[in-house]
């Protein structure tokens, strides 16, 4: 038997992907599984029209995403064509955490 | 004049309204573990494969009298990639006062308010936008925009470790970071 598929945005890939659907063993969320290996996790037991919506919620909070080596290649090509711009504004503050 | 910003966790069953955390602990090293007790020790609390993390309920926290204002927020995750298996899930952006996570007791049922995917390290400026207010994360009135005339909170800037088919170990240290500007 084929395994069930949803269309689904990728946060990594920036686009709409097929993802392979599948349960968890361990609680029975479902994992929705893009080939470059992210997934999203939905409720357990989750109804259809729910199940849209959050998929609808997870694209829209996830495009527009810039990741580092897209802005590095970005930089990149910027510094290609105007090579006097060499001094971006940097933001004034940082404040981070170191996680694990 | 620069101002002092302060991670804080917030942890234990929800309580009060609008709600947040019965402790609140700063936070300058968090770990996603199967437990909220910010003293456990990650290392014996591993997260079960297929399961998720507590969600871990971060703030920052900035000292009156340190700042004029602090504005234009983001959070993201902007340094070192996670191992395949396993997904950062956040906040989602706060770009009105009724877009802020309301504190719910954390568990490792994953949870689908987190929208944001923050798996991958992203330039800052594709974070999310965060908001500031008086008198802790949970309280309503949060703004672009704050000033320094008491001390200030960010929105609540949750994430969850969720888990399926990662290696056993630990994970990569990873850095989030907030930006704000200050003037």
């Amino acid at each position: 038997m084929s395994k069930p598929t949803k269309t689904i945005f990728c946060a990594k890939e920036q686009k709409d992907t097929v993802h392979v659907l599948s349960l968890s063993a361990a609680n029975g969320e479902i994992i929705a599984q893009c080939d470059c290996g992210e997934f999203v996790k939905f409720p357990a037991g989750i109804k259809k029209a729910e199940f849209d919506a959050l998929i609808e919620k997870h694209k829209i909070a996830n495009e527009g995403q810039v990741s580092i080596e897209q802005a590095e290649k970005n930089l990149q090509e910027l510094a290609d064509l105007t090579e006097r711009v060499s001094n971006p504004m940097l933001p004034r503050q940082y404040n981070d955490i170191h996680t694990k | 004049m620069a101002a002092t910003a302060t991670w804080y966790a917030d942890h234990g069953t929800q309580t009060g309204s609008p709600t947040k955390g019965t402790s609140r602990d700063a936070a300058s090293d968090v770990n996603w573990k199967n437990s909220d007790v910010q003293a456990n020790v990650y290392s014996s609390y591993p997260i079960t494969d297929g399961t998720n993390s507590y969600e871990i309920w971060l703030n920052c926290k900035f000292t009156s009298g340190s700042f004029n204002n602090v504005l234009a927020g983001l959070f993201a995750h902007t340094l070192t990639a996670f191992a395949g298996g396993l997904v950062l899930k956040g906040t989602p952006a706060c770009t009105g006062d009724g877009d802020k996570l309301a504190y719910t007791t954390p568990s490792i049922t994953a949870n689908t308010n987190l929208t944001t995917t923050m798996t991958s390290a992203i330039a800052i400026g594709s974070g999310v936008a965060v908001f500031f207010g008086a008198t802790g994360p949970e309280a309503t009135g949060k703004a672009s925009t704050t000033d320094g005339s008491a001390d200030k909170y960010t929105n609540f800037l949750t994430t969850q470790l969720q888990v399926s088919g990662a290696a056993a170990g630990d994970t990569a240290q990873v850095t989030l970071t907030l930006q704000y500007n200050e003037n």
